[in-house]
């Protein structure tokens, strides 16, 4: 704590463009980042959490303007600086790790050459040893032949690896301060537990500070010094990690830490002897030229969930768009109670298609923009067999079951959140009353404390109406909260499968174990089996 | 890579087969009109029948498209009944002539419009921007021969400045190839700009130009080292693609100007009913579109580095 | 329970008026289809009677009838032809670009909803056809079977159905993706519902302005089928036709040609700004 602060930010405020839904994004912000150690910037979408890095590093989004304030950087004001002074900085003062690492490295120039691009415009240094440097850079942040990744495009290597690029050339010329927003938002469970082991390593060198933005308690579990709470563009709180993540002193940071889903699966009275609802045997299916099954075999009693878990490319996705027949297997069954839903066809398929619904990821691309929420409810129940008036009632029922008010029904999809939307895909699922629901990644676009109303939400209606259900998600903490049971997938296999607390307390495969150890905020977790 | 290539060759020459057919079936389908067309409206029914069994149009229509195909394929293209001389006699020349108009157009066209668009996409929403985007509108939207007229009624009848015709009598002038060149570019600059504008608002609005940003990197070099290297890539292959956009302005052009040359030919070919100048010409035109597809299906390969290595990533067909 | 905001968005008419864009080539276009629509009412003489030849705009011929953009060689008066020659031009240019675009449009939708086998014909199809230079396809088409208004539509099809095809099985390819496309198929919904409601609703924005960017086409189109003497037959007035005729005598009477380059220019401009102000509206709500 003794450390002098890197940058300082004082009463800060941006100003959002007039017709906004408020006029700050970030409001009387202050707050400082001191060497040596890592600060958590912790908030939901919409907090002004990015517009603040963006206001440090001087770079406002278009539109937004300066408010008030000072970013104090050395005896700079980083809020009044010339295009010029600011662009001596960035890179070389300042650097900055982004959210999407391929997408931040131009596709065109090999990434070595981008490391050296930061010596190219703020030394003199000579091109072999720019070279050499860009070369040291590589390896120290672990990647393996930094040779051959020096000469890479990026797009053939991996997300991790891109990310270990964007790292090294942002620690290229030792910067005072290191701003990293949301760095492994974007990268598998694995992949980021070894990105956050690498943030903690640079925290060491004490030449610098870190400001750390994320939306997730459990990354910030892993990696923060000290924790600041931001909502709605203004500072909740902020202080030792241990305080705010432990002791929280306000609501919304208690709220907040509540909704993270822990990896400790609370304790069910599913009935599990019931006859499968759901049997798929031996799937075989491909995805372009990649077998993406291999020969999967998943059986769920009535009125059970299981979740599927796994990283992108486990085929967690194939499987279920296969089992809902948006993709053809190549081989093997799918028994939908008692019915053949492989040998359906045509027409017969139209038929039938009503007993396995689903729920899609992305909240903003699962209803049609042009269709009001109650004309998608009715023609659900249509489909589903009801005349009109018995679906526009139903419909109405659903609304009420989801918790949306009524005045919903003649809305279209732009009204609503992304919460509230995937409210409205729930109510478009139930409404042809099926047999299984299949939830496609259905809370990972969602914020934590929306995501835990949604679980919720679900695990009630289960209660209510016996569905079955199928979870795929990338998230081990998610599927702690909903399953019954567990199946981890792994390039298009699943490596284990048991009881939700059997998989999690005691993984078999190495596999699940490093599944179960990349999962974020490990020591709350042990902390609460301590408290059991 | 190379497999794409060949893929895509395989493919452009199975449509460039359907076109001569439809070409061959469209006008020689009817042996009478040909006939007709060849021997003159006032020749005698049994000199046509004769001059028909001579020339092997008695037999089956099918054997009849493969001779044909062969013939074309061999350089042997028939007799110009307009000209009264082979087809390869009149033809290379007019191509040669168009060649000189296209190639000015082009090394005209193509700098002012690339310029253009990477000015105006450089800084979007910018008057730059707003004016180039009104210029591309506006010179698009005059049909080549509105736009020939104004020229000349400007330069020729108000200024008297430049030569109306562009016929060459006394050998080659670049006073007469200012105005045909000028309707040519004014026409497909527009289009070139509006593309490489749109190119380049998506290059700087990307990702890694913030990267670049925020590495301290100055305007001119996230304009040259970053933006540019991938917001040229839809540009480039778009050029190729508007050649035979610029074969049709060409015949609009040529006539208007009375140039002699391929679009000319064609035309006074085509009101002559001169039916084995007709084929040729209309594969010829058919070759060039052809070729510079694959050319620019070739060019995009090559400069994007995503497609360079030969792995193609998963999901992405076609 | 967080209250549902009230925000719409969408194309509505006010919104386009709004657009100065919109405005300025809704002005131009207007002028021409309402010359179209009252052509009987508003054009001053017969445009197919001779009166006075070679009169110079604003003149007054032998019988002090006023000329405001003189007569052609055939003392036909230039005003009336142009306003007659509108309904030709709004006329075939509309009919054309609308029979080509339900060919596209149903190709398209088609081939890019089922893919596979279905799409890889369609595709080949158009691609074939794009192997011709639009203009030596005209001029194959029209010489073949003749000039008329009907040859025109025909060739107009034959020309631009597979440029919309292309635009269209994008469009749904990509629309196809979206999940609530998924979302219905998995209701059991059948494909052609899901083309009509899903699909094409959403559409919309980026086909409307192909079809101005079309007509716009179609309009030079007539226009140089006129001007190389292929277009509608004598003695419709047709604008390309007037510049044709006018042509040998544009030298000493530039205005026998001016003037109806000024009409088609008008035309294709204001259908060119009426479709970049969608276009622009279509961004700015995240659109098309």
């Amino acid at each position: 704590m003794t450390h002098p602060s890197v940058v300082s930010v004082q009463n800060l405020s941006v100003r959002l463009p007039r017709g906004a839904d408020r006029p700050f994004a970030v409001e009387d912000v202050s707050l400082d980042v001191r060497r040596g150690e890592i600060l958590c910037v912790v908030g939901e979408s919409g907090s002004g959490k990015s517009v603040l890095s963006a206001a440090i590093m001087g770079a406002l989004p278009r539109g937004l303007t300066f408010g008030g304030g000072s970013v104090r950087f050395g005896d700079r004001d980083l809020t009044k600086l010339r295009a010029r002074d600011l662009r001596s900085i960035r890179g070389n003062e300042i650097a900055m790790v982004f959210q999407d690492p391929i997408a931040s490295l131009n596709p065109a120039i090999p990434v070595g050459r981008q490391v050296e691009e930061v010596f190219e415009i703020h030394t003199d240094l000579k091109p072999e040893e720019r070279r050499a440097r860009a070369l040291a850079l590589l390896e120290s942040t672990h990647l393996p032949e930094p040779a051959r990744i020096h000469g890479a495009y990026p797009h053939q290597i991996s997300g991790g690896q891109c990310q270990r690029v964007v790292i090294a050339m942002a620690l290229a010329l030792e910067p005072k301060l290191l701003i990293a927003d949301e760095p492994t938002t974007a990268l598998d469970v694995t992949t980021q537990a070894q990105i956050l082991r690498l943030f903690n390593e640079l925290r060491g060198g004490d030449q610098h500070g870190i400001l750390f933005i994320t939306h997730d308690f459990g990354v910030v579990r892993e990696v923060a010094d000290r924790v600041a709470v931001m909502r709605h563009g203004r500072l909740v709180e902020i202080g030792p990690a241990a305080d705010v993540l432990d002791r929280p002193s306000h609501d919304y940071t208690r709220t907040l830490i509540a909704s993270v889903p822990s990896l400790n699966p609370p304790a069910r009275s599913t009935d599990l002897s019931a006859p499968p609802a759901l049997k798929a045997d031996d799937l075989v299916a491909f995805y372009g030229p990649v077998k993406a099954l291999k020969d999967v075999s998943v059986s769920i009693p009535k009125g059970a969930t299981l979740a599927v878990v796994g990283e992108s490319g486990s085929g967690k996705s194939t499987l279920a768009r296969t089992i809902i027949r948006l993709h053809e297997p190549d081989s093997g069954t799918i028994a939908v109670g008692g019915v053949d839903y492989t040998a359906l066809k045509g027409r017969d398929l139209q038929a039938r298609r009503r007993l396995v619904q689903m729920i899609f990821q992305n909240p903003f691309g699962s209803l049609n923009p042009r269709r009001t929420v109650g004309e998608v409810l009715m023609r659900a129940g249509v489909l589903g067999g009801a005349d009109a008036a018995t679906a526009r009632r139903r419909a109405l029922e659903l609304l009420d079951l989801v918790r949306l008010p009524r005045e919903a029904f003649d809305r279209r999809p732009d009204a609503f959140s992304g919460g509230q939307r995937q409210r409205i895909s729930i109510a478009r699922a139930l409404a042809m009353n099926p047999e299984i629901v299949i939830a496609d990644e259905s809370v990972s676009a969602l914020d934590v404390s929306v995501q835990a109303q949604v679980l919720t939400l679900l695990d009630d209606l289960q209660k209510t109406t016996g569905m079955t259900m199928l979870f795929i998600t990338h998230d081990l903490r998610v599927a702690a909260q909903i399953a019954d049971h567990i199946a981890v997938m792994k390039r298009g296999e699943v490596v284990e499968f048991g009881l939700a607390r059997d998989v999690l307390r005691r993984p078999k495969h190495p596999y699940t174990r490093e599944l179960v150890a990349a999962a974020p905020g490990q020591m709350r977790s042990d902390a609460d089996a301590a408290a059991e | 890579m190379l497999s794409a290539i060949s893929k895509k060759t395989a493919e452009v020459l199975g449509a460039m087969l359907v076109v001569s057919f439809i070409v061959f079936l469209v006008l020689e389908a009817n042996v009478e009109d040909v006939a007709v067309k060849v021997l003159g409206a006032y020749s005698a029914p049994d000199q046509r029948a004769a001059w028909l069994a001579e020339n092997g149009y008695n037999d089956p229509f099918l054997v009849r498209y493969v001779r044909w195909l062969w013939d074309f394929v061999t350089l042997d293209w028939g007799q110009s009944t307009l000209f009264r001389v082979p087809v390869t006699d009149v033809l290379p020349q007019r191509l040669a002539a168009t060649g000189v108009l296209a190639g000015a157009t082009l090394a005209l066209m193509v700098p002012i419009a690339l310029v253009l668009g990477i000015v105006a996409g450089m800084r979007e929403g910018s008057a730059t921007d707003r004016s180039v985007s009104f210029f591309s509108v506006l010179t698009t939207s005059i049909p080549e021969f509105a736009t020939a007229v104004f020229l000349s009624a400007i330069f020729v009848f108000w200024l008297g400045w430049l030569p109306g015709a562009s016929t060459m009598i006394s050998g080659f002038s670049i006073t007469e190839l200012i105005l045909p060149v000028s309707v040519l570019t004014l026409y497909s600059a527009g289009y070139l700009a509006r593309i490489t504008r749109a190119s380049m608002v998506e290059a700087m609005r990307s990702p890694y130009v913030r990267t670049a940003l925020m590495k301290g990197a100055s305007t001119s070099r996230i304009v040259l080292h970053h933006a540019l290297r991938n917001a040229l890539i839809a540009p480039v292959t778009v050029v190729m693609l508007q050649i035979p956009w610029l074969l049709s302005g060409v015949i609009v052009v040529e006539v208007f100007f009375a140039y002699k040359g391929f679009g000319t030919l064609l035309y006074e070919a085509a009101l002559n009913s001169d039916v084995f100048l007709i084929e040729a010409c209309a594969m010829v035109s058919v070759v060039v579109v052809v070729a510079t597809q694959l050319i620019s299906d070739i060019l995009y390969r090559l400069l994007n580095p995503r497609l360079r290595v030969a792995v193609k990533p998963a999901g992405a067909t076609a | 329970m967080t209250a549902i905001e009230t925000r719409r968005t969408g194309l509505r008419v006010p919104a386009a008026l709004k657009s100065p864009t919109i405005l300025l080539g809704a002005v131009l276009v207007g002028v021409w289809v309402f010359a179209a629509l009252f052509a009987p009412w508003i054009a001053p003489y017969d445009p197919l009677q001779s009166r006075a030849p070679l009169q110079l705009p604003m003149s007054r011929g032998p019988d002090g009838s006023l000329y405001l953009l003189g007569t052609d060689l055939l003392g036909r008066d230039i005003l009336s032809r142009l306003i007659w020659g509108a309904r030709a031009v709004v006329l075939w240019a509309g009919l054309a670009t609308a029979t080509a675009f339900a060919v596209g449009l149903a190709m398209g939708l088609v081939a890019g909803f089922y893919k596979g086998w279905v799409d890889k014909v369609l595709s080949f199809i158009a691609n074939v056809i794009l192997s011709f230079p639009v203009l030596v396809l005209y001029i194959l088409v029209i010489v073949t079977f003749g000039a008329s208004g009907l040859n025109i539509v025909l060739a107009v099809t034959f020309a631009s159905a597979p440029g919309i095809f292309r635009i269209v099985r994008a469009l749904t390819i990509d629309i196809a993706a979206q999940d609530y496309v998924a979302a219905a198929i998995v209701q059991g919904e059948s494909p052609l519902r899901i083309m009509a409601v899903e699909i094409l609703p959403n559409a919309a924005g980026p086909l409307i302005v192909d079809a101005c960017l079309r007509l716009g086409y179609t309009t030079i189109t007539i226009g140089v089928l006129g001007f190389l003497g292929l277009g509608l037959p004598p003695p419709t007035p047709d604008w390309g036709s007037m510049v044709n005729d006018g042509r040998p005598m544009a030298i000493a009477f530039p205005h026998m040609v001016i003037f109806p380059c000024i009409a088609i220019s008008m035309m294709t401009l204001g259908l060119s700004l009426v479709a970049d102000g969608i276009r622009e509206l279509g961004l700015r709500h995240g659109r098309a």
